[in-house]
């Protein structure tokens, strides 16, 4: 990769690869803009990427570690326009909050501690020599054995670190469609989704007529008034009679009053398939009928289920895919290259152009990027952001059922939580694991004292972690980690021509991002074509 | 340079092309049936008269005088005086051109019947594969009849030649399409086929048969619960209900046996089972009434049960008419449609009520 670029101006420059940036790359790309996209880190993805297990590590004891301060945090001059000072690291790092992991041994192996040393290479057993020392040196030797097994299948891991499935019908899926990323990505199946329920048990949710008919567990009653729902939900807005007087009060409401929906049904209505995040008095009638219709709308698409999931991880390829566009339209990408300083110009108090790693000026009209890039003079103090705590737990056999994907709920208060916890298992299938192992992806608001303490309790009803359980699976590894939520409320402070997009959210899936990034392209270049199908070569019409 | 655009041409040019395309294929259509009338007149049994009827077939496999020419075509030519083996071959030749033909159109008697008559024409058919392929067959459409009726066919002719019965497999079969999708008649019908020959096969005593019974009214109580807007699970429903009593039958002693075949008992035993039945289910419509006051499958099964249990009892006569009459009402009100026919009912009842 040259050191320096050939030309310094451009239509738009995009600092970051995460989700939103890439699609409005590829979308300004298409349109013929010029395009300069950076990334700080040498992956694309930016905090929507995957890793192996060895890089998931490393990024877990990255954030862990000490926040350097940036040389200079003071406004400097530079040519007569305001510098100033961008620390992606410390912007970053700020982000991540409450990271721990734990490695587990595990009790039932069948080979001997002598077999697993002769099973490493000689440099890879060097390099997790050094992991296992650099990890802990007070891991007994069971989890010694775990871990060293984990690292010589390292590669065979995709790790979502802000793990998202698609809906079967909703903006993303048409979006991959019309614009031909769909053609760079395969997809799975999730179409098993479990509720937790006050009994100790998981139930399958039924959101299909086949469900609802072979359910075991759902009485005869229930059974009706749910396909009435059902049925109705699909196409609410043919029957406004029907919610009239209900549209701003609570959909909970709604569903007791006129279906009489209560308890477990009312449960699995709205935390399942209504995948409510917060608490059921947040939302309201019509939101909730939305979003019911959706996931309803969802399901027949591509089989009985109502979502799909990306594989090899979903925020790393989408990105991937629209960079990608971008770059066949003419896109520039440097990957692993670092921005020292934003410049402003002091009269319009416009956005100019940066000043790279290597001391070269860029120029462009708009800047897109990331708030990990935005120096902090520019970002409002904001301490009520949003913060989500996840969890990622490699365990050794699957929960509920075998099976490509699944979606588990943890209704709120139902182990002492709050917020609904969901988790997404995913597997060998979806490419995110061996064979011979399953992935758990925990997330909920945030709302005790770390993300370990928000999740535990859910993870212990789902994984013989206190070892006493033997008919569960058994986790190998746990990492918690709590994110925040950093919006474009963060950047009232910013020039006009720079755009910010927004950290990854709690939702599970990406239709508030692709909206964004249909927002800003819309903002930016109004009545332009949005990501306008690619020919295919195949094609002999033309 | 498009751009990305594709060219779009000007509808009116497309619709010229294809009325000329048209009319050319129509002319070639008449021609080949032509040459068929005068080879068939002339008793021309070739090869050139088989790839004739080759041709119209692939357009028309509903033209079933082409399908009978063929058949003459090949008992007259490739299958007069060959040995076995070509005659397999020929025949399996035969097979496969009519699974071409069944992606066009699976609903079509005329293919099912020339591949009936090919496996019965071979010496050794593969009644196996038949068996996989009528299951392929129903994975593409569950509700194509045909498709069923020649799955019996085959099955008959698999347990004859390998002298098993596959009653059990069949009914778990039709278990299988009933969850994926109970809307489905032909899936029930086949059930309602099957299930009194299990229950003679496997010699079920009292207790067995009335336990099976009853899993039949779980599972269509399901379905009707689930949506009680299709019909199909509801005649599956009539169907059990009349069985009860027809199974109770072989619980008479001989004379009866030869005296009784409606569903009117005399024998105090049997009608006291019937009239639990018969309750049983009442309560079990009423129940769903309650939440789908409207359903019209569930007042017709009603007014059937109410009148059925009326013949059964002897007082309550009055009572019996009367929620029927008002049945009735509600199902003139609902089902516009219908009317003639409720009224027709109604005018029963109400007659009773009067005398």
């Amino acid at each position: 990769m040259p050191q320096q670029l050939e030309v310094t101006e451009y239509d738009v420059i995009i600092l970051g690869t995460g989700f939103v940036e890439s699609i409005l790359a590829g979308a300004l790309a298409r349109i013929g803009k010029s395009v300069l996209h950076m990334d700080t880190n040498e992956y694309y993805g930016g905090s929507w990427t995957s890793f192996n297990f060895q890089e998931l590590l490393d990024w877990a004891q990255l954030l862990q570690g000490h926040v350097e301060e940036s040389s200079g945090n003071s406004q400097e001059n530079f040519e007569g326009k305001k510098a100033l000072p961008i620390n992606f690291s410390k912007a970053r790092r700020q982000a991540y909050s409450t990271i721990e992991y734990e490695i587990y041994g595990i009790l039932k192996q069948t080979n001997s501690t002598e077999e697993n040393e002769e099973y490493l290479h000689k440099d890879e057993q060097d390099t997790s020599e050094e992991t296992i020392r650099h990890v802990s040196t007070s891991l007994s030797n069971f989890e010694r054995e775990t871990l060293a097994k984990l690292l010589k299948e390292s590669k065979q891991y995709n790790l979502d670190i802000a793990p998202k499935i698609m809906p079967c019908r909703g903006e993303l899926i048409e979006l991959l469609i019309s614009s031909g990323v769909g053609r760079y990505l395969e997809f799975k199946a999730l179409d098993k989704t479990y509720i937790y329920s006050d009994q100790d048990t998981f139930d399958k949710v039924p959101c299909s007529k086949e469900d609802v008919f072979t359910s075991q567990t759902v009485t005869l009653i229930d059974k009706r008034k749910l396909m009435r729902f059902l049925t109705f939900a699909l196409d609410f807005t043919n029957s406004p009679e029907t919610f009239e007087g209900y549209e701003e009060k609570p959909y909970e409401k709604f569903l007791k009053e006129k279906f009489q929906i209560d308890g477990k049904l009312l449960s699995a209505v709205l935390y399942a398939i209504t995948l409510i995040q917060t608490k059921a008095n947040d939302v309201n009638t019509i939101q909730g009928l939305t979003y019911t219709q959706r996931y309803l709308k969802s399901l027949g698409r591509y089989g009985n289920a109502a979502f799909l999931v990306a594989l090899y991880g979903a925020g790393s390829e989408i990105s991937q895919g629209f960079c990608r566009i971008s770059a066949v339209f003419g896109g520039i990408y440097m990957l692993n290259h670092s921005i020292k300083h934003l410049l402003i110009d002091k009269s319009s108090n416009n956005f100019t152009g940066l000043i790279d790693v290597n001391g070269q000026q860029l120029s462009s009209t708009y800047l897109i990027t990331s708030i990990d890039y935005i120096p902090e003079k520019l970002l409002q103090e904001n301490e009520e952001c949003e913060q989500i705590s996840r969890a990622i737990v490699i365990i050794d056999r699957y929960i509920h059922e075998e099976g490509d994907a699944s979606l588990t709920i943890f209704p709120p208060d139902s182990v002492g939580n709050e917020y609904p916890i969901r988790v997404l298992q995913f597997s060998e299938g979806t490419r995110s694991c061996p064979e011979d192992k399953y992935v758990l992806y925990m997330s909920t608001k945030a709302s005790g004292k770390s993300a370990k303490e928000d999740l535990y309790k859910a993870l212990e009803k789902l994984v013989n972690i206190s070892n006493d359980d033997a008919s569960l699976s058994s986790p190998l590894f746990a990492l918690f980690y709590r994110h925040k939520f950093r919006d474009a409320t963060l950047s009232s402070l910013l020039p006009d021509n720079i755009i910010v997009t927004n950290d990854s959210d709690s939702s599970l899936d990406f239709e508030t991002a692709t909206i964004q990034a249909k927002q800003l392209f819309e903002k930016m270049c109004p009545n332009e074509e949005f990501l306008p199908a690619v020919p295919d070569p195949d094609d002999d019409d033309l | 340079m498009n751009h990305g655009r594709k060219r779009v041409k000007p509808s009116a040019e497309v619709e010229k092309l294809r009325k000329e395309k048209e009319v050319t294929k129509i002319k070639e259509y008449r021609n080949l049936v032509e040459s068929y009338f005068q080879k068939k007149d002339k008793k021309e049994f070739d090869n050139d008269a088989l790839a004739l009827t080759t041709k119209i077939l692939s357009q028309n496999p509903d033209f079933y005088s082409i399908w009978n020419f063929r058949r003459l075509i090949l008992l007259n030519g490739l299958l007069k005086e060959c040995s076995e083996e070509d005659k397999q071959q020929t025949l399996s030749t035969e097979l496969v051109f009519l699974q071409e033909l069944f992606q066009l159109n699976p609903k079509s008697y005329w293919i099912f019947n020339h591949r009936r008559w090919c496996l019965e024409t071979m010496q050794n058919p593969d009644w196996d594969k038949e068996l996989q392929l009528v299951g392929k067959f129903l994975e593409l459409d569950a509700r194509n009849f045909h498709a069923w009726d020649y799955r019996r066919y085959v099955t008959s002719k698999l347990s004859c030649t390998t002298e098993t019965s596959l009653t059990q497999i069949e009914f778990d079969f039709t278990t299988t399409k009933i969850n994926q999708n109970f809307s489905n008649y032909s899936a029930w019908h086949q059930r309602s086929k099957l299930l009194p020959l299990l229950i003679k096969e496997k010699n079920l005593d009292e207790q067995e048969k009335k336990k099976l019974i009853d899993k039949e009214f779980e599972l269509v109580k399901a379905a009707f619960y689930t949506d009680p807007d299709d019909q199909s699970a509801w005649l599956y429903h009539w169907w059990l209900v009349a069985q009860g009593s027809i199974i109770s039958t072989s619980q008479m002693n001989e004379e009866s046996k030869e005296s009784s075949n409606s569903l009117n008992q005399n024998l105090s035993i049997d009608t006291s089972e019937r009239i639990e039945l018969l309750q049983r289910e009442i309560n079990v419509v009423k129940e769903l009434l309650e939440l789908e006051p409207d359903s019209k499958y569930c007042l017709q099964t009603l007014a059937n049960l109410l009148s059925e249990l009326k013949s059964n009892v002897k007082e309550d006569s009055k009572k019996i008419d009367d929620e029927i009459v008002t049945i009735c009402d509600r199902l003139i009100k609902i089902d516009k449609f219908r009317t003639k026919r409720y009224e027709d009912l109604r005018s029963k009842f109400i007659s009773n009520q009067q005398g």
